[in-house]
């Protein structure tokens, strides 16, 4: 498996570093869901800043949700505020 | 013992302190005799790195300075009941603190100023009854907000900017129209419109006469650069003081709402809404440098993001983005810096 999947929460400086990018892969989204290269220093990452494991599914599920919930707050805007705004859009995880 | 010098002819250097990372690169030596252990110099290419969150989430901001000196300003935040924030914040390398605020709530305004002492904030959506799009215009000399003379029509959807706060330009806002003007320390002129008309297309130079300006939408059908209604385009265009410029270097991924810092020989551009060459439109975590003649694909942000504000200094090699919105207004940072520079210890025995 080429990724594996967490939450946590970003919390500034050093929550990743240069080293980190050099040595996995890493991407955020909504929900504070990352996806992690699941070689031996994406796993020592996820520990280092104590984030939780979840399946891709799980992962997926909480991204959803928090597009949903974006959805929701685009539609209740007015013509005026939408035309300036980008409607949020679903999008599967790598 | 079969030594370093007998095999290969030379010495390692004993050094009693180690280089300084940006001259050790290909470099071998030593530092204690005792612990076996050679160190060597190392470069590897550049990537983006987590910085320290803003105080007040917020997108479509203003942004000056530099990676350890830079200015956030106004913007728009959820939860204000304008949809827009006054207080200023500052960073310092490390952590961002609240400064001084402005006095009128403003998002998507053009940003001039270098400096995180010497910033402008012109124009933006502002809190209703509309018409949304004003012109007003403050200045900060470090300490304080100043308002000076409008612009010369309520604009919105600007990224960036260029110039100083004497010496300012701004470009590629809404409506789509191409209107340029340039800032004195008093009042703003209206001059050559982009060739291109566009906005949400960020913007960026060191002086009012050397500025650019990348992707955007909003362009006309009949442009050659359209492709379709709502699409994110690529295109370049250069500012000599005088005019326009269509350069033939072309983002390998069109944009709008990104972040842009540097200057028109060095710069650098991240994230932002692509829809390129049509819509649906998505967020990209994807970045590009540019080298005064062509646009290079480079290490991603960590997380995907639009509407974040910039750092304005640093050509290519060092830049921030801050804040922005992947659904809600954020305030993340992160640092660009290429190339990363590493001394490495190699054990020898």
């Amino acid at each position: 498996m080429a990724n594996t999947y967490c939450t946590a929460t970003n919390t500034g400086k050093g929550f990743f570093t240069h080293e980190d990018r050099q040595n996995f892969f890493l991407a955020g989204h909504p929900g504070d869901v990352w996806v992690v290269g699941n070689n031996a220093a994406g796993i020592s990452w996820i520990n280092r800043v104590s984030g939780t494991a979840k399946t891709k599914a799980e992962a997926q599920a909480i991204v959803d949700a928090e597009i949903d919930e974006a959805i929701v707050a685009f539609d209740a805007l007015t013509a005026d505020a939408q035309a300036r705004n980008i409607k949020p859009v679903k999008y599967t995880l790598s | 013992m079969a030594t370093y010098k007998g095999i290969q002819g030379y010495k390692v250097e004993y050094l009693s302190a180690d280089p300084p990372d940006s001259t050790s690169v290909g470099q071998l030596w030593y530092n204690d005799s005792g612990s076996g252990a050679f160190k060597i110099g190392t470069s590897v290419s550049g990537s983006w790195s987590a910085g320290g969150a803003l105080n007040t989430a917020r997108s479509m901001m203003g942004g000056t300075g530099s990676q350890t000196a830079a200015l956030a300003f106004f913007g728009a935040a959820p939860g204000d009941p304008s949809g827009a924030v006054l207080v200023s914040e500052e960073y310092n390398g490390t952590a961002w603190t609240n400064s001084t605020s402005g006095t009128s709530r403003r998002y998507n305004g053009g940003s001039i100023g270098q400096t995180s002492t010497d910033a402008g904030y012109a124009g933006g959506y502002g809190a209703p009854p509309p018409p949304l799009g004003k012109a007003f215009t403050e200045v900060w000399n470090g300490s304080s907000w100043t308002e000076k003379g409008d612009l010369n029509s309520g604009r919105q959807g600007f990224f960036g900017g260029a110039g100083t706060t004497t010496a300012g330009l701004v470009a590629g806002s809404g409506p789509a129209d191409g209107a340029t003007e340039t800032f004195n320390g008093t009042c703003w002129t209206e001059t050559a419109n982009l060739i291109t008309a566009r906005q949400y297309a960020p913007v960026t130079g060191a002086t009012q006469d050397a500025a650019m300006c990348v992707g955007g939408y909003g362009v006309p059908a009949a442009s050659p650069y359209s492709n379709g209604p709502g699409s994110r385009i690529g295109i370049t265009e250069t500012w000599n003081g005088t005019s326009w410029t269509h350069v033939s270097g072309t983002l390998n991924l069109g944009r709008i709402s990104a972040a842009l810092s540097g200057t028109t020989t060095a710069a650098i551009i991240a994230g932002g809404s692509t829809g390129d060459p049509a819509p649906p439109t998505t967020t990209t975590a994807t970045a590009e440098t540019w080298d005064g003649s062509s646009w290079t694909t480079v290490g991603s942000l960590g997380a995907a993001e639009e509407e974040m504000g910039s750092s304005r200094t640093g050509g290519n090699t060092t830049a921030l983005s801050f804040g922005g919105n992947p659904g809600g207004s954020i305030s993340a940072t992160e640092e660009w810096t290429d190339p990363i520079y590493t001394i490495k210890t190699v054990t020898v025995s």
